[in-house]
């Protein structure tokens, strides 16, 4: 084979995917450039992708309601407009739809009903076993076997009630397949994204079955919850005994009340009792901060709404404190602490705030410095500037009051699919596709080395025990950087 | 022009032109941009514009080729404002990649046409991968758990199906193929 060829082959199919590096991007760049019939292959390689999704790619039938009901798409609304437009890019055209439709009428429907719609939220889709959609559902509607349901926009959700009373409720952006259900099998499978069961054995003692694409459960009677990422997946039981099975290997775990399991890159966890009730709420502000809450980030492409904030709905945590926020040249005034870096503003970059009630140090001196990545004896590193490129981290220390003068800190990037031990995750770099995440340990002075951290996304609900702590400016769907420490 | 403020009044047979539009479009901006994020950033530009250039668009026209004018300018405009060192190709590169592909876009509806037929061809097992590739937008990964691969045992496979369906698309095209 011409050698070109031979590199397409692994180019081109991970091209399709979404999943070049950096170096295999310069790669194609120096095939196509040096080489006429590269080029030709590659442009019939993309045209074969964009046709098969035209010929084979389901019609997304709720676009085309959206856009005339509803007849609008302002330009001034917010992220979700993203979602809208995904589908836009779903959809295919009027014609196949009808053409789809009348087949759909006319086709063999399997009516063999094994669950319904007990409530739902947002846009829900429902493909049958035969390919063709479940039109306008709704609460009382019936879902048979081989049923695939997906949530399809932001904050949607189903619920589903069984003939044996249990119940699944799929929160949004995620999809899954209900295999078989009866009184001799109930077999479900999590394509992706979270659900919460509460299953029963009222009429049936039949143990269920639950598919995910790392592991797969065997449940009789429990309360759980699935969430499952590419990279990641976790499983936790809040009633009831599961056995967990690995799909790699067929290694089992069995999970009581009140523990969880963390799946990731192949590796499983013990089964770890739940140790945090926390719970975080985070909200977005142009700039004042509403009674109660905390900034503690910014999203540089907000131009209306920057500010990140987050507090806390559980422990000891003051509802009644006020905050101020303002931006900074560089010099800190008296009182001001810095958290945050615009990386779109030159001219005042960075973020201040300062606590109006309560106790709050208001005779307090800070100073802030930029870094290469070595952090100098008493600086501590707290933020990431994306666009700069010589010396991209931002350290501050206090120069009034109590403050470690021999602190040491050492920082790394990691591409978040495991936190060493010992590191904490602390900031995020948008623009680095590969090793977005930013760690840091301190290496003087009182510093747990054994620490684990774990951390995840999220569109901005944040589930029990997580706690925000950065923002993805480049993420339209799960900008909000979520860590919890479970050692 | 409708006003930049106003949210788009769009009737029924533009959406359907529009969304009709949307995977050719895609593939359009791929092929120049390479990366899946700046390829739907500048997808979402193209479809603002064209939805606020609505009432310009002349029924009976082909909105096809409007359409790829506005998403060319959009491109163009869009590697202009990134910086080097985010774009993949080079300007070289990219004008040739324009070119070549400015000579193959009238055959786009025969292309379909013949590859419809060549998907005809194909055994149940490849049109299974690709109905969960494409209808169920499963990644590799899943679609190899599902199957009891590995996920580059599925990606092999997805790429010769391609490459297969991409020889009997040229050979038809070339009349070698009834």
């Amino acid at each position: 084979m011409i050698d070109w060829k031979k590199d397409l082959e692994i180019l081109m199919p991970k091209l399709t995917e979404g999943k070049l590096s950096k170096d295999e991007e310069k790669q194609l760049e120096k095939i196509l450039g040096s080489n006429p019939e590269a080029r030709n292959y590659y442009l019939s390689y993309i045209d074969v992708d964009t046709a098969l999704e035209e010929q084979i790619g389901i019609p997304n039938f709720d676009i085309m309601n959206l856009s005339i009901q509803e007849a609008s798409v302002s330009i001034a609304e917010n992220k979700s407009n993203s979602a809208f437009l995904e589908y836009w890019k779903l959809g295919v055209s009027v014609a196949a739809a009808i053409v789809l439709l009348l087949y759909t009428f006319n086709g063999n429907l399997n009516t063999a009903t094994v669950t319904t719609i007990k409530s739902l939220l947002g846009s829900v889709k429902i493909i049958q076993q035969n390919g063709n959609e479940l039109m306008n559902p709704k609460v009382g509607t019936s879902i048979s076997i081989g049923s695939t349901i997906e949530t399809v926009s932001m904050g949607s959700f189903v619920e589903l009630e069984f003939p044996d009373q249990s119940i699944f409720t799929l929160s949004d952006l995620s999809q899954c397949v209900i295999l078989r259900y009866d009184s001799n099998y109930r077999e479900l499978r999590l394509l992706k994204g979270k659900f919460t069961s509460d299953i029963k054995t009222k009429t049936s003692k039949t143990p269920l079955k639950v598919y995910t694409p790392s592991f797969s459960l065997n449940v009789l009677e429990a309360k759980f919850d699935i969430d499952t990422m590419e990279e990641f997946s976790h499983f936790r039981a809040e009633k009831g005994k599961v056995q967990l099975t690995r799909l790699s290997d067929s290694q089992s775990k069995e999970v009581s009340e009140n523990q969880e399991v963390f799946f990731s890159d192949g590796q499983v966890s013990s089964p770890l009792n739940l140790r945090t009730t926390e719970k975080w709420e985070v909200k977005t502000s142009s700039g004042k901060i509403p009674l109660g809450w905390v900034p503690f980030s910014y999203d540089s492409n907000d131009k209306s709404d920057p500010f990140l904030l987050r507090r806390r709905n559980s422990g000891n945590w003051d509802s009644n404190q006020r905050w101020e926020v303002k931006a900074s040249s560089g010099t800190i005034p008296e009182g001001w602490e810095p958290f945050g870096y615009d990386s779109n503003d030159k001219s005042d970059p960075f973020l201040m705030r300062r606590r109006t009630s309560g106790t709050w140090d208001d005779k307090q001196k800070w100073e802030i410095k930029t870094s290469s990545g070595k952090i100098p004896e008493s600086w501590e590193p707290f933020g990431y500037d994306s666009n700069d490129k010589s010396d991209p981290f931002l350290m501050r220390r206090r120069t009034s009051g109590n403050w470690d003068d021999k602190q040491k800190w050492e920082i790394k990037t990691s591409s978040g699919r495991g936190i060493t031990a010992g590191w904490e995750p602390f900031a995020y770099d948008s623009n680095d596709e590969q090793d977005p995440f930013l760690l840091r340990r301190r290496t003087a002075g009182n510093w747990d080395k054994k620490q684990k951290w774990q951390i995840k996304t999220s569109p901005g609900k944040i589930p029990l025990g997580w706690e925000p702590f950065g923002y993805d400016s480049n993420d339209k769907f799960d900008p909000f950087l979520l860590r919890r420490r479970i050692k | 022009m409708q006003d930049k403020n106003q949210p788009f009044q769009l009737d029924e047979e533009f959406v359907a032109m529009l969304t009709e539009a949307q995977q050719r479009l895609y593939g359009f901006i791929l092929k120049r941009l390479v990366d899946h994020n700046q390829s739907n950033e500048v997808l979402q530009l193209t479809n603002i514009v064209l939805c606020r250039k609505a009432n310009d668009f002349k029924k009976g026209t082909n909105f096809m080729a409007w359409a790829l004018t506005v998403a060319n300018f959009q491109i163009l405009s869009f590697r202009k404002k990134q910086s080097r060192d985010r774009l993949i190709f080079s300007d070289k590169t990219f004008d040739q990649i324009v070119e070549e592909d400015g000579k193959r876009s009238d055959d786009t509806p025969s292309r379909l046409f013949h590859l419809k037929e060549c998907l005809k061809k194909i055994n149940k097992e490849d049109l299974k991968l690709l109905k969960m590739r494409y209808e169920q937008r499963l990644p590799f990964k899943e679609i190899a758990a599902a199957s009891h691969k590995t996920s580059n045992a599925i990606r092999i496979q997805a790429h010769r199906i391609r490459n297969r369906l991409m020889n009997c698309v040229e050979k038809r095209m070339r009349g070698e193929l009834a």
